[in-house]
């Protein structure tokens, strides 16, 4: 099976999970079930994170520059 | 409007405080800008510093960013500038998205592409600027599975050309494996210009009952330096009152050293290949701990909502092969107050 393979069955497994109507999204919409956190909040901790790790990626911020702290 | 401060203390003597203001404004319901100012000033005395034989240094990062978004019947494009300099360091970059709602808003797709371009310099030496430049992107799916959970997949790849090395690092060549002791050779360390870099990442959020939600991150990362990691980032939110939020964190991540490190560089012709004393290309693991308070209030009856938050951390990084340390504990902490008017 190769990735294109892969990635349709992905996509088929994802597109066919049960629709939630916009009327009962009173859940998901709740603070604690917000994905990602304030950018504000989290910023400092991605930046560091990306100079103490040797692994980035899939962070919310987008910091740049060095600031080797 | 919202301001955050950061701050954060280790164990090796580095101490970091950022302040951070972001101003965002939506002209209307389609489109909306924002800019914000970040500062990052830190001291160090780290073992890098402390090997290469030099002094503890100060020094202050300061970073603009602007962007904006235009929404359109399903697909929000949006976009963003950043330009951060210090005295060793210049940097551009930019950031493209395009945010697709599918399936009456149960499917979000969001494709990224960014890219940057930095100038690396040497403090006291004009002459040394070494040029090096990012391009990447990002695919990302999110998908509610139910009226209480949703899962996000996402795939990055970023690739890096020119000098990743540090301009003030040295390799020991014999010896106990430090510059700081007498070693028969020291050589600036030496790493590969080129870096491909690939990060699958799952996310996955369920609430259970009416106050409690919990989420599980996971990141499976590799390189073509032959560096590997794995991230776990379980967390539980509990709405504690009407207006307060609590939430709990942990984050475990490990990783494989980059293919080049060593320890100890033993024999002379180690020099003439790629030779490096970053403890991020070590092997190593970290443990963090978190804390974080949310609180909102309604301020008068204007539709300005004031919204103050504390996220705290305790870290210890464990290095399993990195001559002269061993661990660093870390405390860190962010206060954010931000005002959203409506």
């Amino acid at each position: 099976m190769n990735v294109q393979s892969y990635g349709f069955v992905l996509i088929l497994l994802v597109t066919g999970c049960a629709r939630v109507a916009p009327y009962e999204r009173e859940t998901l919409a709740r603070r604690d079930m917000q994905l990602g956190q304030n950018p504000d909040l989290v910023a400092g901790e991605e930046h560091g994170l990306a100079y103490r790790e040797g692994s980035s990626g899939g962070g919310d911020a987008k910091a740049g520059g060095c600031g080797c702290n | 409007m919202s301001s955050a401060l950061y701050a954060r203390t280790d164990s090796n003597a580095t101490t970091v405080w950022s302040p951070r203001v972001r101003v965002a404004g939506a002209v209307d319901d389609t489109y909306g800008v924002e800019a914000a100012v970040a500062l990052d000033a830190w001291t160090g005395a780290s073992i890098d510093v402390t090997t290469a034989a030099t002094k503890a240094i100060h020094e202050v990062r300061k970073e603009v960013t602007s962007g904006g978004y235009y929404a359109f019947a399903d697909l929000t494009v949006s976009g963003g500038y950043r330009y951060s300099t210090e005295p060793d360091y210049r940097s551009h970059g930019g950031i493209g998205n395009l945010t697709l709602d599918l399936a009456n808003d149960n499917t979000t797709l969001v494709l990224s592409l960014f890219g940057s371009r930095d100038d690396v310099g040497r403090a006291g030496d004009p002459s040394f600027r070494r040029p090096q430049r990012t391009i990447g992107g990002r695919l990302s799916i999110t998908q509610l599975l139910s009226q209480a959970s949703f899962l996000q997949l996402a795939w990055e790849t970023t690739g890096i050309e020119g000098y990743q090395a540090s301009p003030y690092r040295y390799v020991a060549i014999g010896g106990d494996g430090t510059c700081a002791s007498p070693a028969p050779l020291c050589v600036p360390e030496h790493v590969p210009e080129q870096r491909l870099r690939n990060a699958a990442i799952a996310r996955v959020r369920h609430a259970f009952g009416e106050h409690v939600s919990a989420g599980l991150d996971y990141r499976f990362y590799f390189d073509d330096w032959g560096l590997s990691s794995q991230t776990i980032a379980p967390d539980l939110a509990l709405i504690v009152s009407e207006r307060g939020t609590l939430a709990l964190h942990y984050r475990y991540y490990t990783q494989r050293e980059a293919d080049f490190y060593q320890p100890r560089y033993l024999e002379a012709s180690d020099a003439t290949g790629f030779v490096t004393r970053d403890r991020e290309l070590s092997a190593m693991y970290s443990n963090r701990i978190g804390l974080g308070y949310l609180h909102t209030c309604a301020l008068g009856k204007g539709g300005t909502v004031l919204t103050t938050a504390l996220r705290t951390g305790l870290i210890r990084y464990k290095y399993l092969a990195f001559v002269g340390l061993d661990h660093v504990d870390a405390l860190e902490g962010t206060l954010l107050i931000s005002l959203d008017h409506r």
